[in-house]
């Protein structure tokens, strides 16, 4: 285990990511809609309301972290007895996290005005911004935000010990 | 398939069996859906409804959704709102807007092509209405 600390560490790393109860991002369009999701449960809430429907969505990201912690916990018994197997998974999703924002902007620019929409909408992947929307006779001004949190951070610098560990094969 | 990643699927299918059976999903998929059809019922266009006196004008405006809504200005040739208007859910509030010359103003509104612009918000969003009136 010793012969390999980077990839020991990248597993261990994701067995704790895995356990941790908390949204990585959270975005939204002012009151309209909010957003918080990691790769392990959502949350939904639109016009006021929190969506039931998403719970069921969850039951299967709930064991989406059983499948993380077996995999990481087995690959790090095989580590112990000296065969390194590294598993990408966490760091790929915390990556993919920074897309989200470049698919809303596709989204809103290229998709919306298809369906009669007119969107000014700006690309941005932290932070807020104001974004215009015109349908018919409605113009409506709004602002999208969109934050990481700590977990967030904590996941993308596990996903960079991984990456390491891949290169350096350590 | 190595044996971690054989045991991971084990261990998600074991949880997604365990969850469905303590679980009523179906009930929370059917409620999920009523919910979801009843939010795409929910928004609803608030109504404006003129009403033209002797010599003024008052808008009646009917706020359908469940959520407040705020007027901050109703603009047109000769007409604007000196302050803005809060109407709450499920409630109607008349709206007496300025009328600067109501000669002018009655003779646009009534060859029919008289544009006012509506501005209101709600849900933090700024919204901006045309209308012909």
């Amino acid at each position: 285990m010793m012969k390999y600390p980077l990839t020991a560490l990248s597993l261990a790393l994701n067995v704790v990511i895995a356990l941790l109860p908390f949204y990585w991002w959270s975005y939204g369009i002012d009151g309209l809609i909010v957003i918080k999701d990691s790769p392990f449960q959502l949350y939904m809430n639109l016009l006021g309301q929190d969506l039931t429907i998403v719970e069921i969505v969850n039951l299967f990201l709930f064991a989406f972290r059983f499948y993380v912690i077996t995999v990481s916990s087995i690959y790090l018994i095989y580590l112990y007895k000296g065969v390194r197997k590294t598993y990408g998974t966490v760091y790929y999703l915390s990556y993919l996290y920074v897309l989200d924002p470049v698919i809303l902007y596709l989204a809103f620019n290229y998709v919306l005005p298809f369906l009669g929409y007119s969107t000014s909408y700006p690309f941005f992947i932290i932070g807020k911004e104001r974004m215009e929307l015109s349908y018919s006779n409605a113009q409506i001004s709004a602002t999208v935000f969109s934050y990481p949190t700590l977990a967030y951070w904590f996941s993308l610098a596990s996903g960079i010990i991984y990456l390491a560990s891949r290169v350096l094969k350590r | 398939m190595d044996l971690g990643k054989g045991l991971g699927l084990l261990a998600f299918v074991a949880i997604v069996i365990i969850n469905f059976y303590f679980l009523n999903v179906s009930q929370i998929f059917n409620q999920g859906v009523y919910q979801i059809t009843n939010l795409r019922n929910s928004l609803k266009n608030p109504e404006f409804n003129f009403h033209f006196s002797e010599n003024d004008v008052t808008v009646c405006v009917k706020n359908p959704n469940n959520f407040t809504i705020t007027v901050y200005n109703m603009t047109g040739n000769y007409m604007y709102l000196p302050k803005s208007v809060v109407v709450y859910p499920h409630t109607e509030e008349n709206i007496s807007p300025v009328v600067t010359d109501y000669q002018a103003f009655a003779n646009e509104v009534s060859s029919g092509d008289y544009n006012v612009s509506i501005e209101m918000s709600f849900l933090g969003l700024n919204v901006t209405f045309h209308e012909v009136i």
